[in-house]
């Protein structure tokens, strides 16, 4: 099948100012090179969801918003359905959507159906074209008793569903979605992630979701790119990660007493639920919560098995 | 119309509305205006009565007040468009909508020249109402008013133009506010905003000619003591003459914007 994005050597390099003592810095000022993205290669497939992880400072959202026509490279090349983003960026923006975790692209102090009805005009959409779009979205997002509320006044949770749906107003083939949980609880993290994958099986979307949490990636995407230091070190299948290097969970127990404990389950020798069974037989237990092993843990790991 | 114009003028049209409610719904800054215009007009007329009355000719008080009205209005309804352009260049605002079907510096203009169209109407009417009533007979026509007016506007939309040139030249430098409060008081003493250039020496008003502000204040304002459809229309062309080099200046920044914009981190 055709690749609906294809990225070969891309590579981006950020020229940042060396803060100097002074006037130094008026007359002799100093520069060092950053390499947010290095020489970075994969394709993605129309209809796949891919998830692109690392930990902070991995190149991860340089790498999306080089995709989603934002950024220009320093060096290589990408093709996001047959363009050059950042050549096309009007043909593209027509066809691709984003959302970014830390940035809204609601107007803070309208009514979000306001909002809404802005971004059907960016998109030339007709008003009925628009209005039966809205209405699904506001259906498979529940946000209608949120319209008329101002974004100002939006909680995060409530916030971020209404951003996914003003990314999709338009029916975008390619969403890419940066952060998309960034700053969520976990009742509604889950809800963001079940809305998304929802919305990409619903009408093919491919999906490009960057994000430190492996969550996110677990219960939304197929496919899983890591990069770090802006370079790939592992691209395959969820279950090949999973299999390899997400066989581990932490469960952080509180007992009776007050006391914290956390212990490690091998998932490959024991079932998460047989261990949570003896758990509860041994000890009086309060409080709990199950953790996928952090990112730069996996990170390590993928680095010590390829030396 | 063909759908491509249509398309153009709702999408932007958007923004001219939503921009307008949001002026109205913050009247603060809008009283606040005109307040200062108020006490602009009536501190000059009660210095009029005060020491000009016996000294000059009776007419002088008109054609001030008048010449003072219509260069506040430029300058009292030009929002700070300056400062907005260099926020949204310094957090990468900007580059968040290139991504968009949209320019992204239509947008803005269309928003902020919502704001002063409402500016200038509604300094226009208290201020028009004001002067009317210190001084019943304008030194021109009240047929010559709406071409007046409609030239001053011009000139209002070309100064909001400078100041988003002027925002854009935040890309090299650390702050626009300096640039962009020397220009404010070169507008002031080169485009005879307070004072009529007439009253400056020959070497300085051949020097004001050179820049923008000679066209875009004094050629225009003056016209409200001395009109004539010649200086009128030579009003006209210069200010046209400069809003095609400040769009040139604009156009060009922005396309080096494009690529020179950059988001650090996350």
């Amino acid at each position: 099948m055709h690749n609906i994005i294809e990225v070969n050597n891309l590579t981006k390099k950020f020229i940042l100012k060396k803060h100097q003592k002074g006037l130094k810095n008026l007359f002799h000022p100093a520069y060092q090179t950053l390499t947010a993205v290095n020489n970075l290669s994969f394709a993605i497939k129309p209809g796949e969801r891919v998830a692109f992880i690392g930990p902070n400072g991995a190149g991860k959202s340089t790498t999306i918003k080089m995709l989603s026509a934002i950024l220009y490279p320093t060096s290589g090349e990408a093709r996001v359905l047959d363009l050059v983003p950042w050549d096309n960026r009007q043909q593209l923006s027509y066809n691709i959507g984003t959302v970014f975790g830390q940035r809204s692209q609601l107007w803070y102090h309208l009514p979000v159906q306001d909002s809404f009805a802005l971004i059907g005009k960016i998109y030339d959409l007709s008003e009925i074209t628009f209005k039966k779009r809205l209405s699904h979205l506001v259906r498979l997002f529940e946000v209608r008793d949120l319209l008329n509320t101002p974004t100002r006044s939006l909680s995060l949770g409530q916030r971020m569903r209404c951003e996914i749906v003003a990314s999709l107003i338009h029916k975008p083939k390619v969403l890419f979605l940066d952060e998309p949980t960034i700053g969520l609880d976990i009742t509604a993290k889950a809800i963001i992630r079940n809305l998304i994958k929802k919305q990409a099986l619903e009408e093919e979307t491919t999906l490009l979701l960057t994000s430190h949490d492996t969550d996110d990636m677990e219960k939304v995407c197929q496919r899983v790119i890591v990069i770090n230091k802006g370079k790939l070190i592992f691209d395959d299948s969820l279950s090949s990660l999973r299999d390899s290097y997400l066989n581990k969970k932490y469960v952080e127990f509180t007992t009776e007493s007050g006391e914290k404990i956390r212990q490690e389950i091998n998932t490959r020798q024991t079932s998460v639920k047989a261990a949570l069974d003896k758990l509860v037989k041994d000890y009086h237990v309060t409080d709990l919560t199950i953790e996928n092993p952090p990112m730069e843990e996996i990170i390590k790991e993928i680095y010590a098995r390829g030396d | 119309m063909p759908v491509a114009i249509s398309n153009i003028l709702h999408k932007y049209g958007a923004f001219i509305n939503i921009a307008a409610r949001q002026t109205l719904a913050a009247k603060t800054v809008l009283i606040g205006s005109i307040f200062l215009l108020l006490v602009l007009l009536l501190t000059y007329n009660q210095l009029w009565l005060a020491i000009g009355q016996d000294t000059a000719e009776p007419t002088m008080n008109a054609t001030f007040l008048w010449y003072l009205l219509f260069g506040e209005m430029i300058i009292l309804s030009t929002p700070k468009i300056e400062r907005i352009l260099e926020q949204d260049i310094k957090d990468g605002t900007l580059a968040y909508y290139l991504n968009k079907p949209i320019s992204f510096f239509a947008m803005r203009f269309c928003e902020n020249l919502s704001t002063m169209s409402l500016n200038f109407l509604t300094l226009g009417i208290f201020g028009t109402f004001t002067v009317w009533l210190l001084t019943p007979t304008p030194p021109f026509s009240w047929q010559e008013f709406p071409l007046i007016v409609a030239l001053v506007y011009f000139s209002a939309t070309i100064n909001l133009l400078i100041f988003a040139a002027i925002g854009f030249t935040s890309l090299w430098l650390e702050q626009v506010r300096i640039l962009s409060m020397t220009v404010q008081k070169l507008a002031f003493i080169l485009g005879g905003a307070i004072f009529p250039l007439s009253i400056y020496p020959e070497w300085f008003i051949d020097f004001a000619r050179y820049t923008p502000f000679y066209a875009i204040y004094y050629l225009t304002i003056k016209l409200s003591y001395d009109f004539s459809y010649a200086g009128a229309l030579q009003a006209f062309c210069l200010n046209l003459l400069w809003l095609g080099l400040i769009l040139g200046f604009i156009w060009g920044a922005y396309k080096h914007l494009q690529k020179k914009v950059n988001i650090y981190g996350g």
